[in-house]
């Protein structure tokens, strides 16, 4: 036997081979996409029958088998064109017209026997290689908007269409040269194969296309769970685990136990779905199983209504940790035959590592929880030690000195008691209150509760005023503001603020020197500097100015820096006005505050009551 | 105690210094104040007190701080803590001072501690509350 009859009859052998193969997948799973494809190659397999059993003397070659032949080679493309359907779409009129075509040339080659009418083999060839142009071009096309493993088929899909026009043109050139039939016959099996490996890929090659998005999802659900929010975690694992099917979509669906449904998050909106056994995402749930179905009308309204024309598949498992099923995670693909059977394990093995993923990202939340509650607490006993500290100190002077009066004046009833303990015992019991007042604003502060009614402020009159009232030989109050500049403020808050950081400014600047008070307009801010010379704040304590309890450790007297909660309370009022503050300082140069109001009405969540605009 | 030196007011708190200086001073003790460790070393190597009333937290030298350079200078001399902080006894027992005064104490507490720890060197009831009158000293 030459090497020319051995080529073909392996050949042969192959494609009947492929035809046994998607005949048995198509009987095992009746899917159309698998009855398609086992048509598509029985097609050549019934082909090499006919010519086996005519070599063999079993069938004699006449008109009938002949039409029979032409008949299967022209619904070859036919079915082709169902198979891009099944994976890509074809619009439906194209599905019918092809059909028509195909159906009326098939007739045709029964009725008429050779010599048949003049207008059959161009029109024959015309739609043959037409449907085989359309379906290359529109696998190619599709394989640009397709990831992962379904790129990877319809690739190999183009390839085959790419080998049968091949094989189609060297059949044409075969009365040229003889050695083109065995190129024919070549590109014929090397289309096969690689539609055979696009349409139907076995199990190994399918995991093999898959495995680097899987190697991606499992990478990236390593490092999820640190992913603050939730819902960003979910929509990770969304993107990663559709990749893997290679489809553009999929969902997480959790489960919530008090509303009993299945809650769905996408952009920023949720559905909720109840959880019925009759739709593929609820048994999924229900029965703890993957599967594989068709997406219900309802599925698709509740969870994607936008994109319900692209939905035709979905794959569903559950996402199940420790005995508890936290929820589902759905692939959703445009076409059912995208999905092989044996994608229910992989889907599987994805909601597992989801689930893990998920209860990890609960656990570290959790704990993140506790960690916060420890720390509010922590944070708690901390101000009132503080506080309790820096009460007792005043207290202590006045209880002292009051006993040590009491103690004077029994052992002589004449003695007189000095101007300095009066005013001292007096001094204190106002720190004393001062301190008291700074608690409860901190405590307001803390509860955003510190801005009361606004009304229109004119900012530069009550700078003007109270720089005035701070204006010393000691320290020369300098204020630089425009005529008038309106807001609406709390005005006893924005005062307490404008006092505070005058204060501030005189108590740092212990050997005296000027103070600057700079108010300005920049388009609908105010913006005030106060500037001071004094000993300034040094470059790491900074940042904590504006911290509770935070003093300068370059302050010599307790007796002047009240609680450190002076700076803290005015950024609050500051910031309860929609505004902000900030510092800017070198130790041993002055510091200068800085704070930014919005002149325009800011909501806040005290701002209930509008001011009269005619205030 | 061989010292004779003043009792020495330690606090960054103005106030509660000059009170307690001016109500020793009118119990008959010799006085003196300082704001901070750093100007209390100071003065404790000048005029070596018989006593001194320690506040704890304070700028530039702590009351800790205060106590590790006297250690290490072997400048021995009775401590008494003043602190508002709960852990008023365990600071000082950490520093090795004779007792403590927890604030907001009483004057009769302050008198007693620092008479006894002038006669007897230490101050066996130090933060508990005086239910005695107050001993009468001077005028």
């Amino acid at each position: 036997m030459s090497a020319e009859p051995l080529l073909s009859y392996l050949i042969w052998a192959l494609f009947l081979v492929l035809g046994l193969i998607t005949l048995g997948n198509a009987i095992r799973y009746p899917l159309a996409s698998n009855i398609h494809v086992a048509v598509f190659f029985a097609i050549p397999a019934l082909i090499i029958l006919i010519r086996i059993a005519a070599a063999l003397g079993l069938l004699r070659p006449g008109l009938l088998t002949n039409a029979i032949n032409t008949s299967l080679l022209l619904a070859l493309p036919f079915v082709l064109l169902r198979l891009v359907d099944d994976f890509v779409g074809v619009p439906g009129w194209l599905v019918w017209t092809a059909g028509l075509l195909i159906g009326g040339l098939a007739m045709t080659a029964f009725v008429f026997p050779p010599p048949r009418p003049p207008w059959f083999v161009p029109l024959a060839v015309l739609s043959f290689t037409g449907l085989q142009l359309y379906s290359a071009v529109a696998f190619t096309h599709a394989t640009a908007s397709t990831v992962g493993v379904t790129r990877r088929r319809l690739r190999t899909i183009a390839l085959g269409s790419l080998l049968l026009g091949l094989a189609v043109l060297a059949t044409a050139l075969t009365p040229f040269a003889a050695w083109w039939r065995s190129v024919s016959e070549v590109a014929a099996l090397g289309a096969g194969l690689s539609y055979f490996a696009g349409f139907a890929p076995p199990a190994p090659l399918r995991r093999t296309w898959q495995d680097p998005e899987l190697r991606a999802f499992l990478r990236e659900s390593a490092s999820l769970p640190q992913v603050p929010e939730e819902h960003r975690a979910l929509e990770q694992l969304e993107r990663s685990a559709a990749a893997v099917f290679g489809s553009s979509l999929a969902s997480i669906a959790l489960w919530e136990q008090g509303a009993r449904h299945l809650r769905f998050y996408r952009d920023g909106a949720s559905y909720n779905l109840p959880p019925d056994p009759g739709t593929v995402i609820g048994h999924a749930f229900v029965y703890r199983r993957p599967i594989l179905g068709s997406p219900e009308a309802k599925t698709i309204a509740a969870v994607l209504p936008e994109r319900a024309a692209e939905v035709r598949a979905i794959l569903a498992a559950p996402l199940a940790a420790n005995g508890q099923t936290l929820g589902v995670i759905a692939i959703f693909t445009h076409r059912a035959a995208l999905f092989a059977n044996d994608d229910l394990r992989l889907a599987d093995l994805i909601a597992s590592q989801t689930a893990a993923v998920l209860e990890n990202h609960r656990l570290l939340a959790a704990q993140a929880r506790a960690r916060g509650r420890e720390e509010a607490s922590r944070l708690k006993d901390d101000f009132l030690s503080a506080a309790a500290h820096d009460l007792m100190t005043p207290l202590t002077t006045l209880v002292v000195q009051t006993q040590h009066l009491e103690r004077q004046l029994r052992r002589d009833p004449t003695a007189t008691v000095g101007l300095t303990t009066i005013e001292r015992m007096s001094g204190e019991a106002q720190r004393l209150r001062e301190l008291i007042r700074e608690l409860i604003d901190a405590a307001n502060a803390e509860r955003a509760q510190l801005v009361g009614r606004r009304e229109p402020v004119d900012l530069a009159a009550l700078v003007r005023e109270i720089g005035a009232r701070y204006h010393s030989d000691r320290h020369s109050c300098r204020v630089e503001a425009p005529e008038s500049l309106v807001g609406n403020f709390d005005q006893q808050r924005i005062g307490q603020l404008v006092r505070c950081l005058l204060e501030n400014a005189v108590r740092y600047s212990p050997d005296g020197g000027p103070i600057h008070l700079k108010l300005s307009q920049d388009g609908d801010t105010a913006h005030l500097a106060v500037i001071d010379s004094g000993i300034g704040i040094s470059e790491e304590e900074l940042p904590q100015v504006f911290e509770r309890f935070f003093r300068g450790s370059n302050v010599n007297d307790r007796y002047f820096a009240g609680m450190g909660l002076s700076l803290f309370i005015c950024r609050a009022i500051a910031e309860q006005h929609g505004g902000r503050m900030w510092v800017e300082s070198k130790l041993g140069s002055g510091s200068t505050f800085h704070l930014l109001l919005p002149l325009t009405q800011v909501s806040t969540t005290h701002d209930s009551e509008r001011p009269d605009p005619g205030g | 105690m061989t010292a004779k030196g003043p009792i020495l007011v330690v606090d960054d708190d103005s106030a509660i210094r000059a009170t307690i200086v001016e109500i020793l001073a009118a119990e008959g003790y010799e006085t003196a104040g300082a704001a901070n460790g750093a100007e209390a070393l100071e003065m404790i190597e000048r005029e070596a007190p018989r006593l001194v009333l320690l506040d704890m937290r304070m700028p530039v030298l702590d009351g800790w701080g205060l106590a590790r350079v006297l250690s290490e200078r072997q400048l021995r001399l009775p401590i008494l803590v003043m602190t508002a902080a709960q852990d008023a006894r365990q600071w000082a027992a950490e520093i090795g001072a004779v007792g403590c005064l927890a604030k907001p104490f009483d004057l009769v507490e302050l008198l007693d501690a620092v008479e006894r720890v002038l006669e007897t060197g230490c101050d066996a009831s130090a933060g508990h509350a005086a239910e005695t009158p107050a001993p009468h000293k001077g005028g």
